[in-house]
């Protein structure tokens, strides 16, 4: 057979069983004596020092959800009291991450729920670390589809216009046809079903809940070798340190470009890219049209943060920001209610700003700030409430 | 099946093992059922259209060699022409030609339009029909006389390391592969298992990874973007396709060398390329030396002989082909070239442009002459960015967006704002819309390419000459490499190539 140059190369570059194996062995010899006996959960080590999450549940029954693969709890706890009113509350971390948590601290959700009951209305609740939404919406139509939803309460974070996708947890949700069928009315939805247009068939599930053959072995062969090499199942947190470590190394990249252009950190700002904050926006009024076809009142609130901590964005732009997304609940008959101010005093967490430097952490709270949110949230919900027809 | 999965890895030793215990009738049926379970882990009623299309092609090749009437013998190459390209085109443009039939219609006020039907693609299928026209053509060209055994020949077509994504093989380069059982070397081993081990990491540890990068800024409103978006984004994807396109190659490549067999190479390290041609002698070789030879020449209305030692291509004979005709040719087949990738206007622009950077190429080439390394340097460094940005197309959600990012790079004001630079601020001054991640692996990419190419040219020969180190470093290498692979082996994104 004729042989060109690149095949003779090939030939020549890639003879040599020894280096091969020897390196295969070192490689397995490293991981297998650094791989966690315990999973590392790195959703907590991103929420701020001393900041753990709390999701809640009562007498067996969940209201408290992160995403898709534990949405169907919470799914059923709203089936279960059909009888109930039912508001559901979509957030980001605020809502489940309490600070310097101690033994019987609630959060927000948990106390409102409490309340709530009181007037026969059942609370559900799904936040996710930097939940942006695009992610909520598909949760949305997603729980619209299984469930009766009475009010839809929507935290609004500035910093999570800046969050992109969907991320593998929530994305399963799309696997529903008439899920992708409701997110199709927008062209935000349409954006979000081409994009993850394999229907969003990620192994982190459950096995039931694939469909070809493929998904099936694999999710059954990734089982087996995680119960039979502790060195498998500890890929998943390989992975999140490589993540952790490759931030470190960003982080000291930018202390050092810091250091050569004399940029003082404690003034450093996050930017929000337009294209990201244009298309949370569209996923926003997908949101605001389909409650408003489906006649869901809306509580839309600026979320709270410590007005005299340092704020790491530009203040003009932020301002346009409120503006924007009044006008914009507005053109739906929603109203946009600023809670921004409603948590005071010494609650915040601190957190590192990502550039070495140990500051207010403006999105997390400690327990008390809950209450203090759960009663502002009531507080702007009543009126809502009221307005409802009775069950 | 999809290659970076357990699954595969596992069905691989078990058909390799069991491949090589075999003599030769029972190793044929053993490929033939092991590539048939291959394809059906995707949709095994799928199996059905491939066989059709083996069936035609081998009973109509067995005709073509038992007939001299000519007219016979292009009847039975159109009746196969036919019948596979008409499968490639119901599977594959029927919802893009009824989506522009009532575009058309529209234009003309008629408001009801066909209905789209929902027709799934077959995986593979451009790949399988191509391979299987390019042996039909060879036989009726008489190249190589027909083969009369069917096992043999399903083997050809549906050999599982380049079913779905090529490489494109030739008739020639496999039947005496697949006929003959090759002995069994360790170096076999070690070179296939090298080039799974390769094909993986660039698949699941840098393409998937770079992906979503990709993916979070295509999905961008065009109109936010700079310049340097633009040209960020451009290079993410060119990498990224490169990467993924390159694994799947490399793990075929592999996987069959397992067995003994060999394919032939083909990626050669494409962004090395110091021209348009350069590149396309570098980048998926099978395919671009498949549409010369059976499309771009008979466009030419070029005659061809078979000029190679059992080879991989026809050289042609000199002829006078005008240089309009060429034009055209050209032209044509880079248009279909790029409808093969897709059924969409955006992939015959990003053939359009293929076109136009080889025409352009040839231009400059015929006036200007420059010293050899002038020709390396400069070539490398208008050529990578011209290739990254024929991604453009391909990648854009649609004609519109493509417009749109590909105008944006000839406005001065998207690459730097005079206003911010006339205030004092340095970095607003030149326009970014995406994170500073985006910048920093896509420079990252570009410097590593550099690094390879270097290493390549220059320490490669001297590592030969030092066996030690040269053994430890690879041994390093392998480590690093097994790493990754083993953290990141996951199913979680199909190829790319795939979906064509």
């Amino acid at each position: 057979m004729h042989i060109r140059e690149e095949d003779r190369r090939a030939e020549r570059e890639n003879s040599g069983l020894l280096p091969l194996v020897f390196g295969m062995v070192v490689a397995l010899g490293i991981l297998v004596n650094f791989a966690p006996n315990q999973r590392i959960d790195f959703e907590q080590t991103g929420l701020g020092i001393n900041t753990r999450e709390n999701f809640s549940s009562k007498n067996g029954e969940v209201f408290h959800c992160s995403d898709f693969n534990n949405g169907d709890q919470c799914i059923k706890t709203m089936n279960k009291n059909k009888g109930l009113r039912h508001v559901l509350w979509f957030g980001a971390s605020q809502l489940h991450a309490i600070n310097d948590m101690q033994p019987g601290d609630r959060t927000a959700v948990s106390r409102l729920h409490e309340k709530l009951l009181l007037r026969d209305t059942l609370l559900t609740a799904f936040s996710q670390a930097n939940g942006n939404l695009q992610e909520h919406d598909v949760l949305f139509e997603y729980i619209r589809q299984k469930a009766r939803v009475d009010v839809l309460v929507l935290g609004m974070v500035y910093d999570d216009m800046r969050e992109s996708g969907v991320r593998a947890t929530i994305k399963g949700a799309l696997l529903s046809k008439k899920t992708a069928k409701a997110l199709a009315q927008s062209s935000t939805g349409r954006l979000i079903l081409q994009r993850y247009k394999d229907g969003g068939k990620d192994i982190s599930s459950s096995p039931k809940k694939y469909t070809t053959l493929q998904q099936k072995t694999e999710a059954y062969l990734n089982e087996r070798l995680s119960r039979m090499a502790n060195v498998w199942a500890a890929r998943a947190d390989f992975r999140g340190q490589l993540v952790v470590a490759l931030d470190k190394l960003r982080r000291q990249v930018l202390i050092a470009r810091n250091a050569i252009f004399g940029i003082d950190s404690k003034k450093w700002t996050v930017r929000i890219d337009d294209g990201q904050y244009a298309v949370n926006r569209g996923a926003l009024a997908a949101i605001l049209q389909s409650a408003q076809r489906a006649k869901i009142p809306v509580l839309l609130y600026v979320a709270p943060r410590p007005i005299d901590a340092y704020f790491p964005y530009d203040l003009q732009k932020y301002q346009a920001y409120k503006n924007d997304i009044a006008k914009l609940g507005a053109s739906y008959g929603v109203t946009l209610v600023n809670l921004e101010d409603t948590v005071k005093g010494d609650v915040w967490g601190t957190i590192d700003n990502g550039v070495g430097k140990i500051v207010t952490d403006i999105f997390h709270f400690k327990a008390s700030g809950h209450a203090q949110m759960a009663k502002s949230i009531f507080k702007a919900l009543d009126p809502i409430l009221k307005g409802l027809p009775n069950q | 099946m999809i290659f970076n999965s357990v699954s595969y890895l596992l069905f691989l030793v078990l058909v390799v093992c069991l491949y090589w215990s075999l003599p030769r009738k029972p190793k044929l049926v053993l490929l033939f059922v092991a590539s048939l379970t291959f394809y059906g882990f995707w949709r095994w009623e799928y199996i059905f259209v491939m066989m059709a299309s083996v069936l035609i092609d081998f009973v109509i090749a067995a005709k073509i060699e038992n007939t001299e009437n000519q007219t016979r013998r292009r009847t039975l190459l159109a009746i196969s022409l036919v019948a596979n390209l008409g499968l490639l085109a119901y599977f594959k443009y029927t919802v893009f030609a009824l989506e522009n039939l009532n575009v058309v219609f529209s234009l003309f006020g008629r408001t009801e339009g066909w209905t789209i039907p929902n027709i799934l693609l077959p995986i593979g299928i451009s790949f399988y029909t191509f391979q299987s026209i390019s042996y039909t053509i060879d036989v009726y060209r008489r190249f190589i006389p027909a083969q009369r055994e069917f096992l043999l020949f399903a083997n050809y077509v549906v050999f599982f390391p380049q079913l779905i994504a090529g490489p494109v093989l030739r008739a020639r380069e496999v039947f005496w592969q697949l006929n003959k059982r090759p002995d069994f070397v360790l170096d076999d081993i070690a070179y296939g298992s090298r080039r799974i081990l390769y094909g993986l990491f660039l698949k699941v540890v840098l393409a998937d990874n770079i992906a979503v990068f990709v993916d979070d800024g295509f999905v961008l409103p065009s109109s936010t973007l700079s310049a340097w978006d633009v040209w960020t984004l451009t290079f993410l994807f060119g990498f990224q396709i490169y990467f993924d396109f390159s694994a799947y190659s490399h793990i075929a490549i592999g996987s069959a060398r397992l067995m003994g067999i060999k394919f032939p190479e083909n990626f050669n390290f494409p962004y090395l390329a110091i021209s348009p041609k350069d590149f396309w002698r570098r980048w998926h070789i099978s395919l671009s030396s498949w549409i010369r030879d059976y499309l771009y020449f008979p466009l030419c209305g070029t005659k061809v002989r078979d000029e190679s030692v059992g080879g991989l291509s026809v050289a042609s004979e000199k002829n006078n082909i005008s240089e309009r005709r060429r034009f055209v040719a050209l032209f044509a087949t880079w248009a279909i070239m790029g409808l093969w990738h897709g059924a969409a206007w955006t992939f015959v622009v990003w053939g359009i442009w293929h076109a136009i950077m080889i025409v352009g190429y040839r231009a400059w080439a015929s006036l200007v002459t420059v010293p050899k390394w002038l020709a390396y340097t400069l070539g490398w460094t208008v050529t990578l960015p011209l290739m990254m940005l024929g991604w453009l197309p391909f990648r854009a959600a649609s004609l519109e967006d493509t417009m749109s990012m590909f105008f944006t790079l000839f406005r001065p004001v998207a690459y730097f704002d005079s206003v911010q630079f006339s205030a004092g601020y340095m970095m607003a001054a030149f326009p970014r819309n995406l994170s500073v991640d985006y910048y920093l692996i896509a420079a990252s990419l570009v410097v590593g390419t550099l690094i390879v190419g270097l290493v390549r040219n220059y320490m490669d020969p001297l590592l030969m000459r030092m066996q030690a180190v040269s053994f430890v470093m690879q041994t390093t290498l392998f480590a690093i490499i097994f790493s990754g692979v083993f953290v990141f082996l996951r199913p979680i994104r199909q190829f790319i190539y795939f979906q064509f």
